[in-house]
């Protein structure tokens, strides 16, 4: 059992939550080709519309 | 145990676990967030916290292995001939290999095209180049090549190092091999690489400030002790080294690390500069330091635990070894968790580790068996013997695993190797410094580096050449060598307790 200040914990949870939060983003990006390619895409879309 | 070891260790044992037996990355969404749950309950929960960090080291794992949607590896292989042509940018120095009567250029290519079954694709991935014609191209090069693409084979079946998975942890799964009659040019500059260029050709200028002022051989030998890049050191003297177990001076490490902080702590002490503006610049000194050497592990492991110290310096706040230890190999795993399979990553931490929690006991039983005690020059070196002793206990099980030998002699070669090493860098340094504001002064530092080298290779030579000095092993089971680290743990733990009883504090 650990001991931690309540400051120790609000770093832990921090460090914790960023990681997943990153890992969530690079999960979608490797996934999409419209994030890799965001720019290309809302050019191609906006000339579509055109 | 400390909790910032145990959290590393179970970050750890998720990278292998997802490794060796996956995951579903579905399932992984799921896990974390009730994970969470536990951590939020009002009454903080150790249990929950660590099963958080098993997972996340999992799910990080899992992320990070997961191909994108147009990597190189998605093709399959057997459907087309395995002769392709590819555009992209160079993305490492590359580096010249002379194997027996011809050379090679070698260096990691960022894809941007391939083409395949009659058309070019875009794809994206890193493959490995062997390019064997007379065309050196530099960082940030873009590149049009024609060559045969393969899997990358394993050489020996003699140890367990495999190259296939030393080049896929690092993103790698295919070399193009580009021969002599094959196309090859450069096409142009990516936008953006002004740092890396100005990082490599700072490299490249360092280099040449010792090609200038030494014999090939010794240039060699300096370029890779202060700036790491050992392709030109020559086999027979890389064998030398490997055999006095004193090869870890070739790589740029923590021991080089440590030394660049010290010349510039001293040198900045020497002009009288505040201590903030001391550490500030040195910790901006060892991260340019870290980059310029090329990034490896042993050295960002060396870096991040040297800016702590210096940090620690700052604010009055003496640093944990174990804490920053932990803190480094967290760093590390993050940007890459397949580091962990990586050999330097864990002769680099497994020896610092060992020499942390064995030193006192060595120390200790040392001095009892040799009675020696009082004189400063023998208590130092009692101490250099123990740090010496407690890295070969330290690294013995993975060097045997990995490489088959053992290097009895590397006990007392380190203790005279390493500090003539510490002398060439020191000299090294301000042959590079004095080269800039004053080439006349140069001449000196010329002479002590070609002693100092000199020394280093004939005393390496005597050691290597005395009877049992180093042995070959037969390939050894990985049980063994957990076997080897299970005892040895377990004696650590022994004579800890035995410390405490005796009322002698641990460090």
């Amino acid at each position: 059992m650990f001991y931690f200040t309540k400051e120790e914990k609000l770093v832990i949870i921090f460090i914790i939550v960023s990681v997943f939060v990153g890992n969530i983003f690079i999960f979608v990006s490797k996934q999409s080709p419209y994030l890799k390619n965001a720019f290309s895409f809302i050019e191609s879309y906006q000339l579509e519309v055109k | 145990m400390k909790p910032s070891i145990l959290f590393t260790l179970l970050f750890c044992l998720g990278i292998v676990v997802q490794t060796y037996a996956p995951v579903p990355i579905s399932l992984l969404f799921w896990l974390i967030p009730a994970g969470f749950s536990i951590l939020i309950k009002p009454k903080w929960s150790s249990f929950g916290l660590a099963l958080v960090v098993f997972l996340l080291g999992i799910f990080h794992t899992a992320v990070f292995k997961m191909p994108l949607y147009d990597d190189v590896s998605l093709i399959d292989f057997r459907r087309f001939d395995s002769r392709v042509a590819v555009r992209g940018v160079v993305v490492s120095d590359p580096e010249e290999k002379r194997i027996k009567n011809y050379t090679k250029i070698v260096f990691h290519l960022k894809l941007q095209e391939i083409y395949v079954n009659d058309r070019w694709q875009q794809r994206d991935g890193k493959i490995l180049v062997n390019l064997f014609l007379k065309l050196k191209p530099q960082i940030g090069d873009i590149v049009s090549l024609e060559g045969k693409l393969h899997y990358p084979y394993n050489f020996s079946e003699d140890t367990h190092f495999s190259y296939a998975d030393h080049l896929s942890n690092r993103g790698i799964k295919f070399i193009l091999s580009v021969g002599k009659s094959a196309k090859a040019e450069v096409t142009g500059r990516a936008p953006g690489d002004a740092l890396f260029k100005m990082i490599f050709q700072t490299r490249t200028r360092l280099a040449d400030v010792f090609q200038h002022y030494l014999s090939p051989k010794e240039s060699a030998l300096m370029v890779a002790l202060v700036l790491g890049q050992q392709e030109y050191i020559p086999k027979t003297l890389r064998q030398l080294f490997v055999e006095t177990g004193t090869a870890h001076i070739l790589a740029v490490s923590g021991f080089n690390v440590g030394v660049v902080a010290f010349v510039v702590v001293f040198i900045l002490k020497m002009l009288f500069l505040p201590r903030t503006f001391q550490y500030l610049i040195s910790i901006a000194v060892i991260i340019f330091y870290a980059v310029v050497t090329g990034g490896q592990a042993p050295v960002v492991r060396a870096t991040i635990m040297g800016v702590i110290f210096l940090l620690g310096f700052l604010i009055d706040r003496e640093a944990d070894v174990l804490n920053s230890l932990s803190l480094s190999a967290l760093i590390l795993l993050t940007i890459n968790p397949l580091t962990l399979f990586d050999i330097s990553f864990q002769l680099s931490f497994l020896s610092v580790y060992f020499i942390v929690i064995i030193y006192p006991s060595v120390l200790g039983g040392i001095k009892n068996v040799l009675k020696l005690e009082g004189h400063w020059l023998v208590e130092h070196l009692l101490q250099s013997l123990a740090v010496s002793l407690a890295a070969f206990i330290g690294v013995s099980g993975l060097i045997v695993y990995y490489f088959g030998i053992v290097t009895p002699i590397s006990i007392l070669a380190n203790l005279i190797v390493v500090p003539l090493s510490s002398l060439n860098i020191i000299f090294g340094l301000c042959l590079l410094l004095f080269h800039w504001i004053c080439p006349v002064l140069t001449g000196p530092f010329t002479m002590c580096i070609h002693l100092c080298l000199n020394l280093t290779v004939v005393i390496s030579y005597v050691l290597s050449r005395i009877p049992a000095a180093f042995f070959y092993l037969p390939k050894m089971s990985s049980w063994w060598t957990f076997g080897y680290y299970g005892v040895l743990l377990l004696v650590c733990y022994f004579a800890r307790h035995t410390h405490c009883r005796k009322n002698i504090p641990p460090i």
